[in-house]
């Protein structure tokens, strides 16, 4: 270890690719949920580093969580009640948008005495003063991303099939699209999932023009004015009908790309092959 | 109530492509001609989106007809006004703010960019892009005429809740007026999403009459410096006495 005192805190902190703690180690666990209007998270801290547990079971220490938004310019962080190990926040998601960073630490809530017998040989053992409102652990960040109401999430579901090999053209691929009663299935063969594979750099918009493109094709499908009586009341035709009618666009394609939040311009044209009977 | 429409996702495309072809649309706030060049361009009818179900009294945004970049303080609280029930997701809808400009409250833009109206033909689309269409992060919060206006009431309504020493007028005449220091703060969005640091800088700003700040080398030196400090120590901790503290040691010399 080099301990460097212009560039780290002159304590150890326990945290990622880092030495300071040769046997520490710092994890958390995490959960997130959209409810309503607001964002509900959680998140436990599982600290394994006698010294920083003592301190937290003391109070002296707090676990926290940094909430983050760059699109809205938000930052709030919350902190666990004392001797806790962890942390709830509820958020309104008006506040939010796009990106969230969500950053767990434990922070000294006064000046401490911390002991460094556990952390690395360099500390010498030492009991150092360590002021309030120092970072003593920090974990790598949890990055998720909230939707806009309304935005349909977790429709598609990208299922290997196994018909035989098609001749495609280059930059054409095959797919299936299935609107089933909750969700969409979209199927797609070996050949083209590893052309997906293959494109690494356009990976990302190349999923968001399958996507689209179901999107478009199972706008066919439902009904606009009235209900299939045998549509689950939560099911994605239901969350469809009533986004597009949110969205008073005539279009399936504008309404599509809206829904999904992706420039249709940006995405080009797409092939969509009719699944043959016997696939 | 005011309803409008917003453009979408064609109309916004069109809108793009008509600033690089004809910017002079724009600049001459001929929205009748930009109206009928946006359908051809884009040979549909369909270039408009929802209606905003937000309030919006649109008869304040006449006050800023003929406003220019010494107004901008003055032309918030309008634009707040207007757009009083916003939630900050809301305030990077490049739609809306393309809508607003452009056909809404045509002429302002102009105005109030006349001052940095390129003479260079070449660089008229990027400029009526960054002013009138653009509205992306840093391009709302600085370029974007109307979107502009919006954040800085955003974000100094936001520090002047923490501020123990200055009203949020106070506070918004800060950020208007010197805009080197704004700017420097934008830049910084992890330093400026904490309002409560962002009163503590704007309190030590108008404290002692400290206007040398406003320069970007000053402002940038002390934001680097708070952005050092914040990797090492947790802010969001800190009452204002604390923060203010913390502000104070940011500062850089005044050099003769």
């Amino acid at each position: 270890m080099k301990f460097n005192p212009n560039n780290y805190a002159p304590y150890p902190i326990l945290r990622p690719n880092s030495s300071d703690y040769p046997e520490g180690n710092f994890t958390t666990t995490f959960s997130q949920e959209q409810r309503d209007n607001d964002l509900h998270v959680d998140c436990a801290f599982d600290i394994d580093e006698p010294t920083i547990q003592e301190h937290i079971k003391a109070g002296d220490v707090a676990c926290c969580i940094l909430i983050y938004c760059s699109a809205t310019c938000y930052t709030e962080v919350f902190r666990s009640s004392p001797g806790d190990l962890k942390v709830s926040a509820v958020v309104y998601l008006d506040n939010l948008k796009g990106n969230i960073e969500v950053h767990p630490s434990v922070i000294s809530v006064k000046d401490i005495a911390l002991p460094t017998k556990t952390a690395h040989p360099e500390y010498g053992g030492a009991t150092m003063v360590v002021a309030k409102y120092k970072q003593l652990a920090s974990s790598v960040p949890w990055l998720f991303t909230v939707k806009p109401p309304g935005t349909i999430e977790s429709v598609f579901r990208l299922e290997r099939d196994n018909p035989e090999q098609s001749k495609l053209e280059d930059g054409e691929f095959d797919f299936i699209v299935e609107p089933l009663e909750r969700h969409i299935v979209i199927k797609s063969n070996p050949k083209t999932y590893d052309a997906f594979q293959e494109i690494r750099s356009e990976t990302a918009l190349t999923r968001a023009t399958v996507y689209l493109s179901a999107l478009i094709y199972a706008l066919g499908f439902i009904n606009m004015d009235e209900p299939d009586e045998n549509e689950p009341p939560d099911g994605w035709a239901v969350t469809l009908r009533e986004r597009k009618r949110q969205l008073r666009i005539e279009s399936d394609a504008l309404a599509a790309q809206r829904m999904l939040g992706a420039p249709f311009s940006c995405l080009g044209e797409f092939t969509h092959r009719e699944a043959s009977s016997d696939e | 109530m005011n309803k409008y429409r917003i453009v979408n996702d064609d109309g916004l495309f069109a809108l793009k492509n008509l600033a690089d072809e004809t910017p002079h649309l724009f600049i001459e706030a001929d929205t009748t001609a930009l109206r009928k060049r946006m359908t051809e361009r884009a040979q549909t009818d369909n270039l408009w989106g929802e209606y905003m179900d937000i309030r919006a009294d649109l008869s304040r945004l006449n006050t800023l007809s003929g406003g220019g970049p010494q107004s901008d303080a003055a032309f918030v609280p309008p634009v707040r006004q207007a757009f009083g029930h916003l939630p900050p997701a809301e305030g990077l809808n490049d739609y809306r703010w393309a809508a607003i400009n452009c056909f809404v409250i045509p002429k302002y833009a102009q105005t109030r960019w006349s001052h940095v109206q390129p003479n260079d033909e070449k660089r008229l689309p990027a400029f009526v892009r960054r002013h009138w269409l653009d509205g992306h992060l840093i391009s709302a919060r600085q370029d974007n005429s109307i979107a502009r206006l919006w954040w800085l009431g955003e974000l100094s309504d936001r520090a002047a809740k923490y501020s123990e020493r200055y009203d949020a007028d106070d506070i918004l005449n800060a950020m208007a007026n010197n805009v080197n220091l704004y700017h420097q703060l934008l830049a910084r969005p992890n330093l400026a999403s904490r309002s409560k640091l962002v009163a503590a800088v704007y309190e030590v700003f108008l404290e002692d009459g400290n206007d040398y700040l406003s320069a970007t080398r000053y402002a940038s030196e002390m934001l680097s410096a708070l952005n050092y400090t914040a990797a090492d120590i947790s802010l969001d901790f800190m009452d204002m006495s604390e923060l203010r503290d913390i502000v104070e040691e940011a500062k850089p010399p005044k050099e003769l």
